[in-house]
């Protein structure tokens, strides 16, 4: 009974992990009907920027202060370089393929997506890195918050580690804030109106460019402030997009694509299934198969996902 | 040295009929599927398994009995996947059945990675237990394949069945309301372009000492893709140009910095092309970014080669 409630406690914090890149794929598909299989990529970005400021000398430093500036910095810099990179992406390869067939808008998706993992792997060597300060130094304030986070605590006797909880935490403040800014904002009006009727909206006057822009922007920001969540946890490699990539997208399409509770629902759903499945007796190597048989069961029986809405085809 | 050049022709004509099965799937039905390679995997694993099995002498008269064996198991195997995976993807279209197909193919790549690793090789790959073809038969093996595909999926084309293919993809809700059960039409164009590809792997499977997993990932889909993309989705003569020229373009692609410097005569080492050396995917990424923008259709569109030599009005298809 209690490892059952310690798998599902796992299954939540690995499930928001994927709730928050789903977010931003939810986000992308709503106002333009695109799958961007370049999502992941937002997120491997976003652990690689963080890598790279916290490896600055002024990273390993004593004075908590500084550390904490440092430390904000970077969260900051992975959420702006990811969000950066996915206005980059709209604007270079998806404006000029608007209103094009579908097949040509998956293919770019896909062939975007190849690219950056290439150019990663070249850029920054396959060799996968970590967050860990080298020669361990005991002194450092980075250690010290390394340390914290791949710690665990133990309430009531489950073993809960911090940066699951931090990621958690962090993954519900941002369902809040879209939800909010989508429902309660005229941006977020802006947003829907966009995502019903994109020639409607133009002529409403809403500047339909700009709002794709930002909605690629935040859906990659977040995603990039996930990766460096993850990364700090375990390895910065350039291909850790991929899986978590093709999950979040699964979890989307699970929850319902086009809802951003859906994308959070199915993301905990699909980190709740993973973790449920190992916990009865299933090998761990098949346990990425788990998100792709979920979502096969989805598309059979209910294609608009959990909380979606399936729009019947008119001709 | 010859040897080499055969090798490289018998790859490059495993793929034409790899990028022949697919197109019958995306091109003439447009059915949008990211799994193909996944079918290659299976009638490679089938065919390598059934010659673990019976292990006949190369190249005694037997040999080449269960050589045919092996390619109708393979055949089998990956038609009886493409009828278990293409079922329950029916009522999907477009980027749904994009993402089913690629889960489906991921799915298939993990259980033969992980599943009975002691019949299916785990992660290193399966090793054969006969000798390789020597490569000069793979090719005429591969030759006379790549013939009879291409008579049959003409055939196709030209038949009741394939022009009912091609109506779907133009307007599936049309299709249906002139009375074609899409359903089982497209059932159909999954089963034959799966049992092609498994036809594809057995040859694959014969003309290597070891197969593995990570040679039927996503990045053999995509470079199908590509092929089929190039050359043009609904053309047999596209798909067939498309697997040459990226047949050419690969080892083009591996020997771009010797070949720079043997043409300018230089010792420099032009570092742009040594990086596209160490990795080539970046090439084949950008070159389907560019293509499909700028000409989605491929070089033949739904042509054929001998609709050029045809006099008189028809309509291409």
């Amino acid at each position: 009974m209690r490892e059952l409630l310690q798998t599902i406690l796992d299954g939540l914090a690995e499930g928001s992990l994927y709730a928050m890149i789903a977010l931003g794929y939810t986000l992308v598909y709503g106002i333009i009907k695109l799958i961007n299989f370049a999502h992941g990529e937002f997120y491997m970005i976003g652990a690689y920027i963080g890598l790279f400021i916290l490896a600055t000398p002024a990273a390993a430093t004593s004075s908590s202060w500084l550390f904490a500036l440092v430390l904000a910095l970077a969260f900051g810099a992975s959420a702006f370089g990811a969000s950066l990179l996915a206005v980059a992406t709209e604007r270079i390869a998806y404006r000029p393929i608007r209103g094009y067939d579908r097949i040509v808008a998956l293919l770019t998706a896909i062939g975007v997506s190849f690219l950056l993992q290439n150019l990663a792997r070249l850029a920054f060597s396959p060799n996968p890195r970590s967050y860990a300060v080298p020669g361990n130094r005991p002194d450092v304030c980075w250690s010290a918050f390394l340390q914290w986070y791949h710690a665990y605590l133990h309430p009531l006797g489950f073993e809960l580690q911090n940066a699951k909880l931090l990621i958690l935490a962090i993954a519900a403040v941002t369902l809040a804030f879209l939800y909010t800014l989508v429902m309660r904002t005229r941006f977020g009006k802006a947003m829907r109106a966009t995502s019903q009727d994109l020639e409607m909206a133009k002529l409403m006057g809403i500047d339909t460019d700009a709002v794709i822009a930002r909605t690629f922007a935040l859906g990659g920001g977040f995603a990039g402030l996930a990766g460096m969540l993850t990364g700090m946890l375990r390895i910065v490699e350039p291909m850790m997009g991929f899986m978590p990539g093709l999950k979040a997208f699964v979890a989307a399409v699970v929850g319902g694509i086009g809802s951003i509770p859906g994308a959070v629902l199915g993301g905990l759903v699909i980190g709740l299934a993973e973790n449920l499945a190992v916990f009865a007796n299933l090998d761990s190597a098949y346990k990425d198969a788990v998100a792709f048989a979920i979502l096969v069961l989805i598309l059979m029986f209910r294609p608009g996902g959990i909380l979606g809405v399936l729009r019947r085809e008119k001709v | 040295m010859a040897d080499i050049v055969f090798s490289a022709l018998l790859y490059m004509g495993i793929f034409v009929i790899l990028s022949i099965s697919l197109n019958l799937i995306n091109g003439f039905t447009g059915m949008f599927s990211l799994g193909h390679a996944a079918f290659f995997g299976i009638g490679a694993y089938a065919a390598a398994l059934y010659m673990n099995a019976v292990e006949p002498v190369l190249y005694s008269p037997a040999y080449w009995t269960h050589l045919c064996i092996g390619i109708a198991l393979a055949m089998l195997a990956a038609g009886v996947a493409g009828l278990a995976i293409g079922v329950p993807c029916l009522r999907l279209t477009g980027d749904y059945l994009a993402i089913a197909t690629l889960a489906f193919g991921e799915i298939v790549r993990i259980f033969l990675q992980s599943f009975r690793q002691d019949v299916f090789g785990g992660p290193r790959g399966l090793t054969l237990a006969v000798d390789k073809l020597d490569s000069h038969w793979a090719f005429l093996v591969v030759l006379a394949a790549i013939a009879l595909v291409t008579i049959v999926v003409r055939n196709i084309k030209s038949s009741a069945a394939g022009r009912a293919f091609l109506a779907i993809r133009e307007n599936e809700i049309a299709a249906q309301v002139m009375g074609m059960n899409a359903s089982f039409l497209k059932v159909e164009a999954f089963v034959i372009g799966s049992a092609l590809a498994g036809l594809a792997g057995a040859l694959f499977a014969y003309s290597r000492c070891l197969i593995a997993p990570k040679d039927f990932g996503l990045m053999c889909t995509i470079m199908v893709l590509l092929m089929i993309v190039l050359g043009g989705l609904g053309s047999i003569t596209g798909a067939i140009l498309g697997a040459v020229v990226l047949g050419l373009i690969d080892p083009l692609v591996r020997y771009l910095p010797e070949i720079f410097a043997a043409m300018t005569g230089g010792e420099e080492d032009v570092a742009v092309l040594l990086m596209a050396k160490e990795n080539p995917q970046i090439i084949y990424a950008l070159l389907l970014i560019v293509l499909i923008r700028l000409r989605p259709e491929g070089i033949f569109g739904t042509r054929e080669l001998s609709d050029l030599f045809r006099r008189g009005e028809r309509a291409p298809s």
